[in-house]
């Protein structure tokens, strides 16, 4: 990838004549354009759009505006403050869900009793939504963390135990075999065998069970708490700023694009794409 | 890189190879004796499959086995039992006078299709048996190692399988099992998956392997000049029911190399391995033609 960018950006110093130069961009920069110029084709719409229609700023305001906003509460902390708070629940319901739905998959998988047992409940509360649990969680748990956590656990628990359990079933009868020849124990039959196995769908379900936790937690704590991004979102609208409900609604975003690019993507990339257990993204 | 393929003796492997021809001194112990196998599947529509039918075999310590059959005539079933994978519906396998339900510590196998540990590198695939056994990880990652580079894999240890072409797998799934020093390998089609030209070096390396580390050897394979090349006895099943048609000695001295191909003997012996199963490879074909698009 370097070394494209070096040679492009070396042709281009030498001048090219017209006709190759649009091959002459570097490979980075023409993806730093794609990526930017979409981004900034909404936001010059939006500004015209403002600027034509002349809204009331608790309708619609200008990107303008919202940037300025959104400084000012980076500067003041707020933002910051309520970023933390949000992420801390986040980790704490879906970690916890985690640790809950992986051992769980695991043994539904591979016990044809746990299976019996647990499949109907499963099947029946998997498709009701974490936030429908709301008005039960305030009840058992009050107004606060505790509330919005179990709702977050519950958004992320079912996607990582549904596809720990595919996955642990989806590994190979062969490689069971080899276990069973080299005479693996118990542990090493887990460890070496069954969860590296179920590892792609594990990293899967993970990545589905805290992007659901994600937008399950702005919805609780809209409702259950007084902090975090959801908060901020709801009270903002009650004293009609509606640019700071822009602000964080783009920070709940913008913080959850980048989670995925500088966390989720390299764990996938180095270990199941790496030992070529899936084709990579790109 | 496929000179060295087991080019070094050492050790404590070269355990003297038992003599196979005339009876000799291990006349009297058998290794494997499978008596009356019977296997019978249940396929999902509920009807019965008879993969094997009261099938005998005996093999003697240090002895090179080769089963050849049509497609679907129960050879992989045969050997997994032999690894004590599956049990049978009828009758007994004895490794050692020692009637098996479970794999036996002195069996080791390779597989049809490789099946490493996509997640492991080379070397902690082919220190698995060892790693099993409890042995502290750096006595076992010296030992694998060493049958690393004797597999001619040496460069490799760090890799993982997918970087690897088929026929470097194929030499990880085989050093794997020597690794775990058993006395009985059993190989299911190991090289199928091979070219022509590879498979014939890895055919004479495995024979390298075999004159230095005396181990017993049961070998599926389809090819009859495969089978022939390298066995002390050829057994040709029949297809469904399977059972033993005929056993075929191949009286040609050790060691050998592929100039043997030439030999009016060698092609006497494929020859009549080869009528022997035309037969039933005619049946298992037409009785495919009318299985197709059926799902097992
Ligand atoms: N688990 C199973 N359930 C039902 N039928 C089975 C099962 N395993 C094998 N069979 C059937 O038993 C027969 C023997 O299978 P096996 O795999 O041993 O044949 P094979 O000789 O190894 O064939 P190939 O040469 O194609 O590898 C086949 O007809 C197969 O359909
Ligand atoms: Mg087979």
């Amino acid at each position: 990838m370097n070394l494209t960018t070096l040679a492009g950006s070396r042709r281009t110093v030498s001048g090219n004549s017209g006709a190759s130069h649009r091959r002459i961009i570097g490979y980075r920069t023409r993806e730093f354009f794609l990526f930017l110029l979409p981004i900034a084709a909404f936001v010059l719409i939006w500004e015209i759009a403002t600027l034509v229609a002349k809204w009331p700023p608790y309708l619609l305001p200008g990107p303008a505006k919202v940037a300025e906003t959104f400084w000012a509460l980076l500067i003041n902390g707020d933002l910051l403050r309520y970023l933390r708070d949000s992420v801390g629940r986040l980790m704490l319901g879906s970690v916890t869900a985690f640790f809950v739905a992986v051992p769980m998959g695991y043994l539904i998988a591979t016990s044809r009793f746990a299976d019996r047992a647990f499949s109907p409940l499963i099947a029946m509360t998997q498709p009701i939504p974490g936030i429908a649990w709301i008005p039960l969680a305030i009840l058992w748990f009050g107004l606060g963390p505790a509330a919005v956590g179990f709702i977050i656990f519950l958004s992320a628990f079912f996607p990582i135990l549904i596809n720990t359990v595919a996955g642990v079933r989806a590994v190979g009868k062969d490689l069971r075999r080899v276990a069973q020849v080299f005479h693996f124990p118990r542990r090493m039959l887990l460890f070496d065998v069954m969860l590296p196995g179920a590892l792609p769908y594990i990293v899967t379900g993970t990545r589905l069970g805290f992007g659901y936790g994600w937008r399950a937690l702005v919805a609780g704590e809209m409702i259950a708490a007084s902090s975090g991004l959801g908060y901020m979102i709801f009270d903002a609208r009650n004293y009609l700023k509606t640019d700071e409900v822009i602000v964080g609604m783009l920070t709940i975003g913008l913080f959850w694009a980048f989670v995925e690019r500088v966390a989720l993507r390299p764990i996938e990339r180095c270990t199941v794409e790496r030992w070529g257990m899936v084709t990579s993204a790109n | 890189m496929l000179t060295t393929f087991f080019e070094s003796r050492s050790n404590g492997y070269s355990k003297q190879r038992a003599p196979t021809e005339n009876g000799g001194l291990h006349a009297l112990v058998t290794q494997i004796r499978a008596v009356g196998i019977t296997k019978i599947f249940q396929a999902v529509d509920g009807s019965e499959v008879v993969a094997l039918d009261g099938l005998d075999l005996d093999i003697r310590p240090g002895e090179f086995v080769c089963v050849v059959g049509p497609s679907g005539c129960g050879k992989s079933t045969f050997l997994s039992m032999m690894a004590g994978l599956e049990t049978p519906t009828e009758g007994t396998i004895a490794i050692k006078d020692t009637v098996i339900s479970s794999p036996h510590p002195d069996v080791a196998m390779v597989f049809q299709e490789h099946s490493l540990f996509p997640w492991k590198t080379v070397l902690h695939n082919v220190a698995v048996a060892q790693k099993a056994r409890g042995m502290p990880r750096k006595q076992r990652e010296q030992r694998a190692r060493e049958i690393i580079a004797m597999a001619g894999l040496s460069g490799f240890e760090d890799k993982h399988p997918c970087e690897l072409s088929g026929g470097m797998r194929q030499r990880v799934g085989i050093a794997r099992a020597l690794a775990a020093e058993p006395e009985v390998l059993l190989m299911d089609e190991p090289f199928g998956a091979l070219d022509a030209q590879t498979r014939k070096l890895f055919q004479e390396e495995l024979l390298r392997i075999y004159d230095q580390f005396g181990k017993t050897i049961v070998f599926v394979t389809h090819s009859v000049e495969e089978a022939v090349f390298l066995a002390d006895r050829v057994v040709v099943m029949t297809f469904r029911p399977g059972r033993i048609k005929k056993v075929f000695d191949v009286p040609i001295e050790r060691p050998r190399t592929l100039d043997i191909l030439n030999d009016e003997i060698f092609q006497e012996i494929r020859t009549e391995v080869w009528e022997s199963l035309k037969e039933e490879a005619s049946l298992a074909f037409e009785a495919l033609g009318n299985r197709a698009g059926r799902c097992k």
